[in-house]
């Protein structure tokens, strides 16, 4: 019960996260694939460089073992088509589904219920999906494994280079910055 | 877009703060964010309430603190826009501009499109649940190749279908 509670807070923090960046918005989605707006890019390589650097602290000291487990390229590659065209279909994200629902968009509901059938069918076709596997696995999953290197070694340059993209997003945009309407608080 | 006078906050900051939410969410739980573990969740448990012969050898692996977690984002996104005083919309403009203000057209749309993004992500993942940010954050590579795909898809469709109606 404590960590199902634990867990609804959690995903109350995430929920108001997600509100004030508004990248709930389908608009903010389609605008960054349309290189309008980088809002999306730059709150995904955040998140990326901190969660790495937060995994980096946790795995230096023994508390976080990062698994490495093989996969199946045909599999994952078919998969992020599909995924690719649900995202495109609906200006939505996984995470983003059940915020829209939160601000009341309607059609968020629809797509919710989309995903849950996804996720059943998935169920009823995982013993023939063996079938389709015409490319090999992949035995290493990791990049720090392929370099054979600990992962709190390698984790944290990624991170900084990651900071560093935003870095230049960030610069890229004031010099092209248009008056906005949104009033940002200025932290 | 609905929100011409809502106070938004700065990326980076959301960022960082969607990053540092991973280290409560190890220590307590012994995992790392991940939405689409919830949907799976509830998939896997309409599957056995509604007696769907399945392969019986998978395991089902019902875990309620994910749909917890779903439920909270739902519930932190509508306190947060009461609070800030979003102006209510029951769809995005945008969805309104692409489906030609039709809702049977938004219906079909949202269904088929979610129905792809769930079984993507379960495939995506490998059978286990694609975790998003973490599993770019772990440095997986399959999860780098997703991410690839996506923005390629999203990228090249999103100007040949919609560019237009933007």
């Amino acid at each position: 019960m404590v960590i199902v509670l634990f867990s609804l807070l959690i995903g109350i923090a995430i929920g108001i996260l997600l509100e004030k960046s508004n990248i709930l918005d389908p608009e903010i989605v389609f605008n960054q694939f349309l290189w309008k707006d980088f809002t999306l890019l730059k709150v995904v390589l955040l998140a990326v460089a901190t969660s790495m650097l937060v995994f980096s602290a946790l795995n230096y000291s023994d508390t976080m073992f990062i698994e490495s487990f093989s996969f199946g390229f045909s599999q994952v590659i078919l998969g992020s088509i599909l995924l690719g065209f649900g995202i495109v279909i609906t200006g939505a994200l996984p995470i983003t589904i059940m915020a829209q629902i939160g601000i009341g968009y309607v059609d968020a509901i629809f797509i919710f219920f989309g995903v849950i059938l996804g996720g059943i069918f998935y169920r009823l076709i995982e013993p023939i999906l063996g079938y389709i596997e015409f490319l090999p696995k992949s035995n290493i999953a990791t990049l720090n494994k392929a370099l054979d290197l600990e992962y709190w070694m390698v984790a944290p340059i990624f991170s900084i280079l990651l900071m560093f993209i935003v870095f230049c997003i960030r610069l890229i945009e004031k010099r092209t910055e248009k008056p906005k309407e949104e009033e940002e608080i200025d932290w | 877009m609905d929100s011409s006078k809502h106070i938004l906050w700065p990326a980076r900051i959301v960022g960082v703060f969607l990053g540092l939410l991973q280290y409560p969410i190890y220590i307590v739980l012994e995992k790392t964010l991940n939405s689409s573990g919830g949907y799976t969740v509830i998939s896997n448990w309409l599957l056995q309430e509604l007696n769907i012969p399945f392969d019986q050898d998978i395991s089902l692996g019902i875990t309620w603190w994910s749909v917890a977690m779903l439920a909270g984002i739902s519930l932190g996104a509508f306190f947060s826009s009461r609070m800030s005083k979003r102006k209510f919309r029951i769809y995005s403009g945008f969805w309104k501009e692409t489906a030609e203000d039709s809702l049977l057209k938004r219906i079909f749309l949202g269904s088929i499109g979610g129905f792809l993004m769930g079984l993507g992500l379960r495939m995506a993942g490998d059978g286990t649940n694609f975790e998003e940010l973490s599993s770019i954050a772990k440095l997986q590579f399959h999860s780098m190749l997703t991410i690839g795909i996506i923005f390629a898809i999203g990228i090249f469709f999103t100007r040949r279908w919609y560019s237009s109606r933007i």
